[in-house]
Order: C-alpha cells, then structure tokens, then sequence
C-alpha cells in the first residue's frame, strides 16, 4: 500500500508537469513541479514543516506551543495546518493588503490574524517586525514555547529546499536537468534547490525570475538593489539580500511584467487546465525567457508555487485587471 | 532610417580623434583563412594602427578543443584581455585587414558574449583607413595590465546540441553566412569537412552582401541591412542564430542585426566545421 502518514508525511513528492504550451513555444523541455499538490495548497508547506521540526529539536517548540509568523499569506497557511497536525497554535501577521482569500483561508484554518498596514521593511510597524516583537512577547510568558518562523532569515527554510525539493527535482529528471528558474519571496527555494542541483552539476544553471517592484532583478543583473514599478503578485519580490538568499548562485536574472505573468498564467489554464497563481506565472514566464536564453533542447525546471483559486479576486477579476489596465482573461469578458 | 546602435560602429575619423584617449582601447584582430598566404602576426609587427594592441583568435581560445579557436572560459579571456591591457573602464574598438569580417566582428562579438558591451567596429578597418591615408606603426607595445572581468551571456552563443535540437521545430532560424556555393554544398570548404550543404532549414545570407566590397567592406546603410535581410528570407520579429564555416564570419551578420536593434543574436561556434564532422548531423545540399 502507498499510504503517507498524516500532513507532515504528505508534504513533497509532488509530481513533475510537463508544460505542453511552453515546451513547443521554445523546443527546450519546461516542466513544473507541481507544489500546489501539497496538502496545504501551496510550496510554503516545506518550509513550514521544516521550521517547525527546526524548532522542535532546537528544544523551543513543545507540543501546545505557539507558533508566530509575519506573512503574506502561504507560509501562514501552512504553519498554521502543519501546527494543528503537529499540536501548535498559530499568530499570523498580514499585511492588509493580501488577497480575501488568503485571509479568509489563515481564519478557518485555525489561526490567530492580525492584519497591520502594509509598511516597508524598515518601518518598524512592517509586518515581519511586528511578528517578530509579538513572537519576543509571547516566549516569555507561554508555558510551552513561541517560536517566531522568521522565513526570510530563517535558514531551515532553505534546507527544506535543500534537503527536499532539489534531490526531488534530480532524480524525477534522472540528472538530465540543465537550468532551474524561480522568482524569489524568501530566496528560500532558488538558494536551496540551487545549491543542491549545482552540488550534483555543476553546469546547471540557475536563474531568478522576478516580478516588478522586487529589487532583486537589478541585484543580479546590475549589481544594485533596486526596484522599479509595482506588481500585483503575492509574496514574491524582495527588496533586500535575506539570509536565505545570502551565498546563492544565481546565473541568469529576467524581470517579468504583470502582463507577460498573466498571458502565460491564462495560456496555463486555458491551454492545459492548469489554474495556478501569479508566481507559477511569473515562473513559467521565466523558464520560457530561460529557454530563449539558452537555446533548444535544454531541460528546464520551475515551480508551481500555488492554485490560482487563492487570487480569483485579483488575477481572475476582469474588473481589477482593467482598472490596472492588465490584460483579462477573455472567457470571463 | 538610423541604425538602432550607431555607437557600435566608429569612423575612421573619430579613431584618428582618440588615439590619445586613456578610455579607448583599440584591437587589430587580423586573422585569415588557412588558405590565404598571409601572415597576421607579421603584418601586425610591420604596421598596424598607433596604439593597437593584437588579438589572436587562435591563440585567445579553448585550448581543449578540437575545433579552431573556439570561445575560451571567461577566466581565460579575463585574464588575456586585461595583459592586453584593456580594461572593463574602456571603449573597445576593434578592426582587422579585411574591413572587419575578418575576425574584427568575431573579436567584437566575443567582448559582448563576456560581458564587455562598450565595444565596437571600426568601419572600413585597417584598409579604409590606408586608403585615407592615416599613421600606422611598426612593433609591438607592451601596455600595462588592467583589470577586466568577464561573465559568461549564454544567450549569444549556440552549439551543435541547441542547432540538433532545433531542428525539430525550427524554433530559431539558423542563418549561414558562407558564399551560395558552400551553402549549396556545390563547392568544397576550406577546412577538411566529410559533409557538405548546410543545417536543414537554414537560411543563406553571404556575409559580405551586408557590407560594401566597393568601398573597403564599410558596413552598409541600415536601410540597406534591412531589405537585405527581408530578401534572404529572415524574420527579424523572430529568434535568429548566425552559423558560417568556423563562427567568424557569421558574426558579421550578428553585428549587422545588432545595428538595426536585434541585440540578442547568438553564433554558432562551431559552424560548419563542427557539423561537417559530426556523425549525427543531417545535411541539406
């Protein structure tokens, strides 16, 4: 019998997509690792899982504990599903900003929401900071622990990438993979799976796919932090080095509209039934600029962070796309 | 109508300006055919323009390879480029004896492929600005070492697995800039090669139609370049990859699309040299 034991058990080993569209566009083989097929919806479930057992065996974390995150919303889902698998509580911080969805999601799933205004990072009323302060708060007087996840610095993020996601990726492409592609939110998954997949060969090149509004872009490609225009994807972008992302090799840049993100999002849906969320388009976008980079007959891998189910208000809404004046998708028109 | 990149191609009369000029770095990148009788090395050490320094392509290469004077590794490049004395702070402009198609574009291409964009052509090269009637000198000089660093753009450079692979599909054009008759397979090449004909599907553009044999091989007028592209076939709205007898002349068809804009076109380094000799090449003659 193939049985997975509980959540915990049932994070990873997601399947490899053949990306059909993408493919033929480019000759080069562009397959997605479909991330969204963990139990808490979305590619954060690693990372939340790793932390959390992080903490466990660092000794702060004891069952009936609390966990505490600062999060524009996966990663608070899925701490908040792996704390009531594992027997935690959960404090998530949003930025007010964040998609209904996701808030309406981090409620029923149990967890403790506090919305505060969208700052910037060094504000000190920035949403991390205050999960931060909250989680100092908490340790002191929970009888079990209050951990702060911490995602961005938090380096078991990483490992989860490292330690899973990219042996996953080898061996599912039997060592035949040549370039790995994803935007950055953390750097947890591009650092980690990097490192592993550069461990194995070297020659594999890596590449950030990053939206507007992220500083990233011009980091790697430039050598300066920073950013120019907006974007309404969610938890992707970063405007500084974080600790995830510190060290990692990063071959290739490509900076991604908004409108190139949701003709290949709606060409995924349409094309090959795949309704999947602004960073697996921002994703699938750099993978096909990857492959027009490197020529045919390359193996290139990205992720399928999330559903798009979780942006319906957003990137599914003919209305807010056109006030943005964004292309929509014409089978709502 | 302009070139889109007029800064990638200098006049003879704005070298002669800035021969002085510590930010301007000028290369004779002089190189011919195995069946030419000529000598590069000792034309340079006879006369060359004040100043310049020589870039060898078949000594700046990948000393592992079978294949002539493939592109080295960026550390290689790195460190033969700055005893060159040229640095990452200077304008690079490049001629060779032959107006430039041979291998000044190779040269210029290869700065690009490093990460060097400041770097052009001088247009006529050596022999307009003979024909003007400019100094040259004798010798060779022996600058100070600069700093330069390279990094590697995947996306101007092809080889034998991207053209196999494009065949299926023709997701590139692969356009050939050998004469009509090597394309055709009806004359030999110069090079030992078990093949002839060229890449299935590819597209013929001799290199030296973009150029004017006239008037010392000047690049010609972009409108030109244009109509001249449309007439062999090429979709500039879509992927191009230069190919030719060894990747040096194809790079005059990659200068030539540089100056109408198209900035991202990769050569095939290997060229016909490479998938002459190869078992699992097909042919189209």
């Amino acid at each position: 019998m193939d049985i997975r034991d509980g959540f915990a058990e049932s994070i990873g080993r997601t399947p490899l997509i053949r990306l059909r569209h993408a493919s033929e566009a480019t000759g080069c083989e562009i397959l997605g690792k479909a991330e969204f097929a963990n139990p808490g919806g979305s590619v954060k479930d690693r990372a939340a899982l790793f932390i959390v057992r992080d903490a466990e065996e660092r000794g702060t974390l004891r069952p009936g504990g609390v966990i505490v995150e600062g999060t524009a919303g996966n990663t608070g889902i899925g701490l908040a599903l792996v704390g009531n698998a594992l027997g935690y509580r959960s404090v998530i911080v949003i930025p007010e900003t964040q998609s209904q969805e996701k808030k309406d999601m981090l409620r029923l799933c149990g967890a403790d929401l506090r919305e505060v205004p969208a700052v910037p990072y060094k504000d000190p009323g920035n949403y991390v900071k205050v999960s931060g302060r909250l989680a100092e708060e908490l340790a002191k007087t929970e009888a079990n622990g209050a951990i702060w996840a911490n995602q961005f610095d938090n380096l078991a993020n990483r490992r989860a990438h490292y330690e899973t996601t990219g042996p996953e990726i080898w061996e599912q492409t039997e060592g035949r993979i040549d370039a790995f592609v994803s935007a950055v939110g953390t750097g947890g998954t591009l650092a980690g799976v990097g490192a592993f997949l550069k461990e194995r060969n070297k020659d594999v090149v890596t590449a950030l796919a990053d939206p507007m509004g992220s500083a990233l872009y011009n980091y790697y490609a430039h050598g300066e932090l920073k950013a120019e225009g907006t974007s309404i994807t969610e938890g992707i972008g970063q405007g500084r080095i974080t600790a995830n992302l510190e060290g990692a090799a990063v071959d290739e840049a490509f900076r991604i509209t908004d409108a190139e993100m949701l003709t290949v999002a709606f060409d995924l849906l349409k094309d090959e039934g795949l309704c999947l969320g602004g960073s697996s388009g921002i994703n699938v976008a750099g993978a096909i600029r990857l492959a027009r980079t490197l020529g045919p007959g390359h193996l290139i891998v990205t992720i399928l962070a999330d559903l798009g189910t979780r942006y319906q208000s957003k990137m599914f809404n003919p209305s807010f796309l056109r006030q943005k004046d964004l292309p929509a998708p014409d089978w709502l028109e | 109508m302009d070139y889109a990149n007029p800064q990638a191609l200098v006049a003879t009369d704005w070298l002669a300006d800035n021969l002085d000029n510590p930010e301007v770095g000028v290369i004779d990148a002089s190189w011919f055919l195995p069946t030419i009788p000529r000598d590069a090395r000792a034309e340079y050490e006879l006369r060359h323009i004040p100043g310049a320094v020589r870039f060898d392509i078949d000594d700046i290469r990948d000393k592992d390879s079978d294949l002539p004077h493939m592109l080295p590794d960026p550390e290689t490049f790195a460190a033969r480029v700055g005893g060159l004395g040229l640095g990452n702070d200077m304008r690079i402009v490049v001629y060779d004896a032959s107006g430039g198609y041979s291998a000044a574009a190779r040269v210029w291409w290869m700065f690009r492929v490093f990460g060097h964009h400041d770097v052009a052509l001088l247009d006529g090269g050596l022999r307009r600005w003979d024909k003007e009637g400019r100094p040259t000198e004798g010798g060779v000089p022996t600058p100070p070492r600069r700093p330069f660093e390279a990094d590697f753009t995947r996306s101007l450079v092809r080889g034998a697995d991207q053209l196999l692979a494009n065949l299926d599909g023709h997701h590139e054009q692969v356009v050939d800039a050998r004469s009509a008759p090597r394309f055709a397979g009806l004359e030999p090449e110069p090079r030992p090669s078990r093949k002839r004909g060229h890449i299935p599907g590819s597209l013929n553009l001799p290199f030296g139609a973009l150029m004017d044999p006239d008037n010392e091989f000047v690049m010609r007028p972009a409108a030109d370049l244009a109509g001249i592209l449309e007439k062999a076939g090429v979709d500039t709205g879509r992927p191009i990859v230069a190919s030719c007898g060894s990747g040096v002349t194809a790079a005059v068809i990659a200068f030539a699309l540089f100056l109408l804009g198209h900035e991202a076109v990769p050569v095939y380094d290997g060229s016909w040299v490479e998938w002459g000799n190869r078992d699992d090449t097909p042919v189209e003659s």
